[in-house]
């Protein structure tokens, strides 16, 4: 297509000259100090002209005559002037609140606004600057448009159904008017629109319907056309003649339909909050909108103007059927029911309710993978009062929450908050939630709102068991040191190559560059055996990487992982196999026990050693670790650390659902479970380090936060710039690590255990 | 100075051709190309590759319509810089708007019957452009030949951008049309 297009543009340069020449536009002048687009008036071009005799003798023989033929005409009216005189009356134009024409001077329509009066009044908000600084079509379009594109153009094939002179007239009609004005389907504001059109040159619905079918015929055998093709939606809408279905489905995204009329970015931006007002400007919605209206392209100032302007009016409380929850809030995070109340009143399946907009007839589906890091929505936490749980979040930037009211918890609302007070360094201040008017409103589909089963709990992903530190392994090293030469985060030496089966050689990366080694615990008890999981790389893609690529961020070798198994034999000697570890993991997934008592630990997990891990594994809904292991009086426990996945500091919950696979997994009878507190599981890895962190819950929060006097909880995570509260702005950095201390007030306290917080 | 004066210091080898051709057409020829390839130093270096093949066309050519010859050039050269840089999509801002609309005038590849060199192509779009009235004439060129952008040409020529816009829609469907029928494969 590009090389068409060349062509085409190019070929079009060698047209006749006389063309060329009749088409110049007016340049500035002076280009050093405008930028193209901002045309001053300046002397046009005039080409030159040679006049030859013959031209002199026509110019002279037409002038007199069209003297004589000026002196007759004047004559005859001025005759017959004063024979009429009486009745010729001056009129009053016949149309009301008469637009002006656009002004005809010569800036750019987007530098220097004319003097405009719209069909409702003279444009109210003169205070604003000026929107762009350069014209571009794009942000221009967004800003100005009511519909889309498709909507606003009338293609030949459609003309054909038409009288060409009346749909001449029509488009000469649109050059004399340009209202600002709420827009409506009814062209009466300079804009062209099929609705419209076929009004006015009495075009009936089937024929256009017909002809944009055949248009479809043709766009779809052709590249870059879908901007044109009409959807079935779209072409139901037309046919209907439903005026709210049209501006439905037509109506530009960025702008907001209330009942016939159509506002745009524009209108809202000249226009004041009276006139939001006085319009019906739904505050939820321009709440909702305001968040994609930052792709304007306003300069900074236009924009910062503009979303005061936008702001004050959502926060004002326009509209009947708001709910506003006040909430004193004692910080983010810390609920010890954030958790459950999650599960039991947020989590399932919602339906749009009546009454909703048609781009909020949805099924939602809420369930606690939503609220991620990944997925960059972060919630604060569950607040509650008498009337409703609220849980404010942030997504993409646009504080959200959802409300669900005590007293009809069937009813999901979808609202909006704003901070009212922010006084205080740690958001000690009250968040006000606006719910929304019935149009954002769903119902759940489940009826059993508190039926635990919906709880999914079950294990997942068994994941590896990553090694990170060198400490755990020192009873390893002076084994395999000799034989296997591995370099290894954990101190391992060893050979750093093999050669498969295949005849493949393999390496080990030698260099930072190409990310942290990952080495995995698979299995051994590290005395006369190991097994671990090491990232290797293809030999010769290697080292050209080393040779060729190693600046390039981008490039990488190709690696595979392996399972290496080290065997220490009778007579001492390390053997090392290699095998993919895929296959491995396989195998060490559907790996059971049996024989051993399956129980929980009470009290703190001790320290554990690698050969006491025998499993690892994930839990879906609480996105949290299970740990199975083996005791050092020989029994196999487990473990279930439960995590919030923002913080981590959660109370307990049931682990019922965790308990029943691993029941299943040892061949064990239920035992008594007990909670532990971690870090949420992170692409299906398990950090050694989590095995410190857990802690018993007994039923109590494991945390509570200290209230009074303004003081706070502030929790700093390892190589994170935290999750602390407070932290201007309200993004949080994952977490990623164990917390390493909390504060309580001014006290800092070390590493995280129940004795130290009691 | 006339354009005539202009070109017969072209013709006297004077170097105040260039001089006299920049004061009168420099900012003209500045302006178009700025919008063809999106910042000033290339576009003074395209004003200035136009300024030498003046020089190296004039003489033995004399063209009628001196702004007119130059601005083919320009244009001419500031579309082979951008496809030096392989940079179609990051010309001027206006330019990559109007060529991605232009491309929706490319006939479809069914019903080839010929394949047409380019002059053969500019005498076709000649024709077709001709074959207009003088509104969508100039519309169409100031969108596609000079890359002025819609309230631009409508400001110049005092018109609702509404029609403009449709003018141009228009004009591009009928260009395809026209091409398919010549059964044209560009």
């Amino acid at each position: 297509m590009n090389e068409r297009s060349d062509r085409l543009m190019k070929a079009l340069g060698d047209i006749g000259a006389d063309l060329i020449a009749k088409a110049a536009p007016v340049f500035p002048e002076a280009p050093d100090t405008s930028e193209h687009g901002n045309i001053i008036a300046v002397t046009p071009y005039e080409p030159e002209i040679q006049l030859t005799k013959r031209d002199i003798r026509i110019y002279w023989i037409t002038r007199i005559l069209g003297a004589a033929a000026a002196i007759a005409i004047i004559g005859t009216g001025v005759f017959l002037l004063w024979k009429n005189w009486d009745k010729i009356a001056v009129r009053e134009p016949d149309r009301p609140g008469i637009v002006t024409t656009v002004t005809n001077d010569t800036t750019s329509p987007d530098t220097a606004e004319p003097d405009i009066v719209d069909c409702f009044g003279q444009i109210t908000d003169t205070s604003m600057p000026l929107p762009f600084e350069h014209y571009d079509s794009r942000y221009n379009s967004i800003f100005h448009d009511l519909w889309t594109n498709k909507f606003t153009t009338i293609s030949n094939k459609l003309l054909e159904l038409s009288d060409n002179d009346k749909d001449l007239e029509l488009m000469n009609k649109l050059s004399e008017t340009r209202c600002e004005t709420p827009y409506t389907l009814d062209g009466n504001d300079g804009i062209m629109n099929l609705y419209w059109w076929m009004k006015e040159l009495d075009v009936s619905v089937d024929e256009v319907c017909r002809a944009i079918e055949k248009n479809n015929e043709y766009y779809r055998t052709r590249e870059d056309f879908n901007d044109i093709i009409y959807t079935i939606e779209e072409l139901a809408a037309i046919q209907s003649g439903d005026r709210k279905t049209i501006d439905e489905t037509f109506a530009s995204e960025y702008c907001i339909i209330v009942g016939e009329n159509v506002f745009s970015p524009k209108w809202l931006y000249y226009h004041t909050i009276e006139d939001y007002k006085a319009a019906g400007i739904p505050t939820a919605e321009l709440n909702h909108k305001m968040s994609s209206y930052n792709e304007l392209g306003l300069t900074d100032e236009a924009w910062s103007a503009f979303k005061v302007k936008l702001s004050t009016y959502v926060n004002s409380s326009y509209g009947a059927d708001t709910l506003a929850v006040n909430i004193a809030d004692n910080g983010y995070s810390f609920s010890e029911k954030t958790f459950g109340i999650f599960e039991d009143v947020f989590y399932g399946e919602w339906e749009p309710a009546e009454g909703n907009n048609a781009d909020q007839n949805i099924i939602l589906t809420y369930s606690k993978d939503m609220f991620t890091f990944e997925n960059w929505i972060y919630p604060f936490g569950i607040f509650e009062n008498d009337e409703a749980y609220v849980m404010p979040y942030m997504s993409g930037g646009v504080p959200e929450c959802l409300i669900i009211r005590k007293d009809d918890p069937r009813v999901l609302y979808k609202g909006w908050w704003n901070r009212t007070d922010s006084n205080t360094d740690y958001f000690t201040d009250t968040v006000q939630c606006f719910g929304v008017d019935p149009a954002i409103r769903y119902n759940r589909i489940n009826d059993e709102l508190y039926d635990r089963e919906l709880q999914t709990g079950e294990i997942g992903v068994w994941g590896l068991l990553r090694l990170i530190s060198g400490g755990e392994q020192s009873n390893i090293r002076p084994r395999f040191a000799e034989e296997t030469y591995y370099t290894i985060p954990g101190g391992f030496e060893g050979k750093g190559y093999f050669t498969d089966e295949n005849g493949t050689e393999w390496v080990i990366s030698g260099t930072k560059a190409l990310g942290a080694s990952k080495v995995y615990y698979l299995g051994g008890d590290g005395i006369t055996s190991l097994t671990l999981g090491i990232r290797y790389y293809e030999k010769a893609a290697y080292e050209t990487y080393i040779n060729e690529h190693i600046d390039d961020a981008a490039y990488e070798p190709k690696e595979q992982y392996f399972a290496v198994s080290f065997t220490v034999d009778e007579n001492g000697i390390c053997r090392t196999t290699h095998r993919p570890l895929e296959e491995v993991y396989e195998e060490a997934k559907t790996k059971t026990y049996t024989g051993a008592t399956l129980d929980y630990y009470e009290g703190l997990l001790p320290e554990l050693e690698l050969k006491d891990v025998l499993r690892v594994g994930e839990s879906l809904s609480f996105q949290s670790a299970v740990v199975a292991l083996r005791a050092p009086d020989g029994e196999i426990k487990a473990s279930c650390p439960l995590a919030s996945g923002m913080v981590g500091l959660n109370g307990g919950y049931s682990c019922t659902a965790v308990r029943e696979p691993l029941v299943k997994l040892f061949n064990l009878e239920n035992r008594r479970i007990l909670i532990a507190v971690g870090l949420p599981l992170w692409e299906s890895e398990f950090d050694r380090s989590y095995l410190t962190s857990f802690y018993l819950y007994d039923g109590d929060p494991i945390l509570r936060r200290v209230e009074a006097d303004g003081d706070y909880l502030e929790v700093i995570v390892k190589d994170s710039t935290g999750i602390s509260p407070g932290d201007d702005g309200i993004y949080c950095t994952q977490p990623d690590g164990l917390i390493l201390e909390y504060h309580i007030g001014e006290n800092g306290h070390a590493a995280l255990s129940p004795s130290q917080y009691n | 100075m006339k354009d005539s004066e202009i070109i017969e210091l072209y013709f006297a080898r004077s170097e105040d051709a260039i001089t006299e051709t920049d004061k009168k057409h420099g900012a003209f020829c500045r302006a178009m190309t700025l919008g063809i390839l999106g910042n000033r130093e290339d576009s003074e270096e395209c004003v200035n590759d136009t300024y030498m093949r003046l020089w190296e066309l004039i003489p033995p050519q004399r063209p009628d319509r001196f702004r007119a010859f130059i601005s083919r050039i320009a244009r001419n050269i500031a579309l082979n810089m951008l496809e030096r840089m392989n940079a179609k999509k990051r010309g001027g801002r206006y330019f990559a708007a109007a060529y991605d609309e232009l491309s929706e005038s490319l006939p479809s590849s069914e019903n080839v019957e010929k394949s047409v060199d380019d002059k053969e192509l500019s005498i076709l779009l000649d024709r077709f452009l001709r074959s207009f009235d003088r509104e969508k004439q100039l519309i169409f060129l100031k969108r596609y030949w000079y890359l002025r952008t819609v309230p631009e040409i409508a400001a110049e020529m005092h018109l609702g951008e509404s029609k403009v816009k449709m003018s141009l829609h228009r004009t591009r469907e009928k260009l395809r049309e026209y091409l398919e029928k010549e059964g044209v494969q560009i």
